[in-house]
């Protein structure tokens, strides 16, 4: 296969291209007012993503103005992307059991070594992770206190 | 008009109503510079506060507080790349590539000025034009709405130059996105997959978050260097450079506001139709529509100018019809009727000096987040720039969590958050961006909702299928305005063809 085709554009139509195809399977199971959109977009998606994967196979390759960073680009600094990702995810999900503010200080911590790049001594360390327990203490005030937006306090708090 | 406009400038004028207004605006523009804390929320807050005032007072708070939150969603677009509210979505278009070169400090004034703009014309059109312009909002139907979102639709197209096909499968997969929960006629349960957190949908604001947000912070950590790129120091605002370019713009920017403030004044349709539609005009309409979406001013100032229009047009239908255009109006609808004031076409006449004191305080207000905007903006961009990465993080994210849950206080939304983040990020290695998946999300409702009322209305007056589709004056403007939108690209490229191809001749 030519190394110039579009393959990760080809893998994320194979995508849309079974997305479109299992909601045009399922609006079948609808009442008729409620599936006559999803049966529409469903079919133009598959029949969109088929097309583009037709295209890209014989060498077609756009440019979008908005443009994503190549697959090349994404393998630099992947351990740290991944370690924000999962990061990320556990908070998510962890917040409501252990409670937002151990959650996000916690969080906030691997976040901030994850974007250090440089050595750094123990006073400016310091300093930064009093400056990460600020923006945890300020932000869970700002909300639970001012805001009025009552913050999930979980097992811990 | 049927008031005394000495008094009422004498009232709007008061150094108590004056701090109200500035400190309105403060809060206001602070708030909605954090992504996930919207207008609505920011009004709901603070709506007991005002309870306490005298109604002209507190409405005047109300409106500043509005005006100053729509405004502050740019700054999160242009220094995070983050639309906090859907209306500030099409800011991020070119404001944040206008940051990302260092011209940060440009884009956060020209936003300052085209809002002020914006707000401007909505606050003078609501003054002067009201009644007239609420009959607009009566005239619009379920198949008006339809192409209304069809047309905002159509900007997919010129986001995607070059790409169109992945572009139209990123819209095709927000509109199916849209779909997720009990659908909006019939009630059918829609691809839910058993999961009752997902029966009200995906929440616009999570997902917008999550889809612009999570993927900067990917990049933010991967690599050492600066996430924007400093402005070379004695710039200053870059005041009169932006000044120029909003003169140059002059027609840009009015005709952006008035979009704005007619759209404003559609119930539901609200700030983002509206900054999409204006950045689809702003950019079929210039010499050099390939800037744009690379850091073109002129798709700055067409979006924030519209957005902060939807403030004034917003109040029109809120005021004359006691139909809340947007969820910030029908927040502040409730204020009124708690302070005793009811909404109608009689308010105009019987309660003439509390409503024009309230549109001058809006006036006011507005002018206001000129000092205002450009003095936080100059600091909020350099607090971006100068905070190491280490700390950028952490703070992102924390407001990308913490914003999310605040929505609707609801734990799953910061999961729809997160995964629509890695989705995000996923699709964009792949070359397929976040608008048109936000785009299809935003307007997939209300296209759906259009399309389904007018079929069914049609067919209960013995219509054939679509007929009500095509069958008003206003359908037909908007059709026209789509096909204008979509075909002069396709006849310049042909045209650009052409010539290319007779000067390729010998």
């Amino acid at each position: 296969m030519n190394a110039d085709r579009d393959i990760v554009g080809i893998v994320g139509s194979t995508f849309f291209f079974f997305v479109g195809a299992t909601v045009f399977a399922m609006s079948f199971e609808m009442t008729p007012m409620a599936a006559m959109f999803p049966r529409t977009v469903g079919a133009a998606l598959a029949l969109l993503a088929a097309f583009y994967i037709f295209a890209a196979l014989r060498g077609y390759r756009g440019e979008a103005v908005e443009n994503g960073s190549t697959v090349r680009e994404q393998a630099e600094g992947l351990g740290r992307r991944i370690v924000l990702l999962v990061t990320m995810i556990g908070w998510a999900l962890l917040f409501p059991v252990i409670g937002m503010f151990v959650t996000s200080l916690a969080a906030c911590i691997i976040l901030m070594f994850t974007g250090l790049f440089e050595r750094v001594s123990p006073g400016r360390l310091a300093i930064q992770l009093g400056a990460v327990l600020a923006l945890v203490v300020c932000f869970y005030h700002l909300m639970n206190s001012i805001l009025n937006i009552p913050m999930p306090r979980g097992i811990l708090f | 008009m049927a008031f005394d406009l000495g008094s009422v400038l004498a009232q709007a004028l008061s150094p108590f109503n004056l701090l109200l207004a500035l400190l309105g605006v403060v809060l206001g523009t602070v708030i909605g510079a954090l992504p996930g804390l919207s207008a609505t929320m920011a009004i709901a807050v603070l709506v007991p506060f005002t309870f306490a005032m005298d109604p002209a007072s507190g409405l005047i708070m109300l409106g500043a507080i509005y005006t100053g939150a729509i405004y502050g969603g740019a700054y999160a677009a242009i220094l995070v790349n983050t639309p906090g509210t859907p209306s500030a979505i099409a800011t991020t278009f070119d404001g944040f590539p206008m940051a990302k070169r260092g011209d940060g400090d440009l884009a956060m004034t020209l936003a300052t000025l085209a809002s002020v703009v914006g707000g401007v014309i909505g606050a003078i059109a609501l003054m002067t034009l009201s009644p007239l312009l609420a009959n607009i909002a009566l005239a619009f139907q379920s198949s008006e709405y339809f192409w209304l979102a069809i047309l905002g639709l159509t900007l997919i197209a010129s986001l995607s130059t070059g790409n169109v096909i992945k572009g139209l499968i990123g819209g095709a997969f927000g509109l199916i996105l849209s779909m997720i929960g009990v659908a909006v006629v019939g009630g059918d349960v829609r691809f839910t997959f058993g999961s009752s957190a997902l029966l009200g949908g995906i929440d616009i604001v999570s997902a917008l978050i999550g889809l612009y947000c999570i993927p900067v912070l990917i990049d933010l950590v991967a690599r050492p260097d600066r996430h924007l790129e400093p402005a070379p120091l004695g710039r200053g605002f870059r005041f009169f450079e932006a000044l120029g370019l909003c003169a140059k713009n002059a027609v840009n920017l009015f005709r952006s506001s008035v979009i704005g403030t007619l759209i404003g004044i559609l119930p539901g349709a609200g700030g983002s139709i509206a900054s999409l539609v204006s950045y689809s005009e702003a950019r079929r309409s210039s010499r050099h529509p390939e800037r744009f979406g690379k850091g073109e001013p002129a798709g700055l100032l067409a979006t924030e100018s519209a957005n902060n229009a939807t403030v004034g047009g917003g109040f029109i239908p809120t005021l004359v019809l006691g139909i809340p255009g947007t969820p910030p109006d029908a927040v502040i609808l409730g204020a009124l009727l708690v302070q005793g004031i009811r909404t109608g076409p009689e308010l105009f006449t019987q309660q003439s000096g509390i409503v024009y004191i309230f549109m001058f305080g809006l006036l006011i207000a507005t002018l206001m987040m000129l000092p205002v905007g450009l003095l936080i903006g100059r600091y909020a961009y350099r607090f971006i720039v100068n905070t190491p990465k280490s700390l950028l993080v952490p703070l992102i994210a924390f407001m990308t969590v913490v914003g999310s849950f605040a929505i609707h206080s609801n734990p799953h939304d910061v999961v729809v958050m997160v995964l629509m983040g890695v989705l995000g990020w996923l699709l964009s290695i792949g070359g397929f961006g976040p608008s048109p998946i936000v785009l299809g999300l935003v307007l997939g409702q209300i296209a759906e909702q259009g399309f389904i009322r007018a079929y069914m209305i049609g067919g209960a007056r013995g219509n054939f299928g679509g007929q009500l589709l095509f069958d008003r004056p206003i359908s037909w403007a908007i059709v026209a305005l789509i096909v204008i939108t979509l075909g002069l690209p396709l006849l310049r490229l042909l045209r650009g063809k052409s010539q290319n191809g007779k000067e390729a001749r010998p």
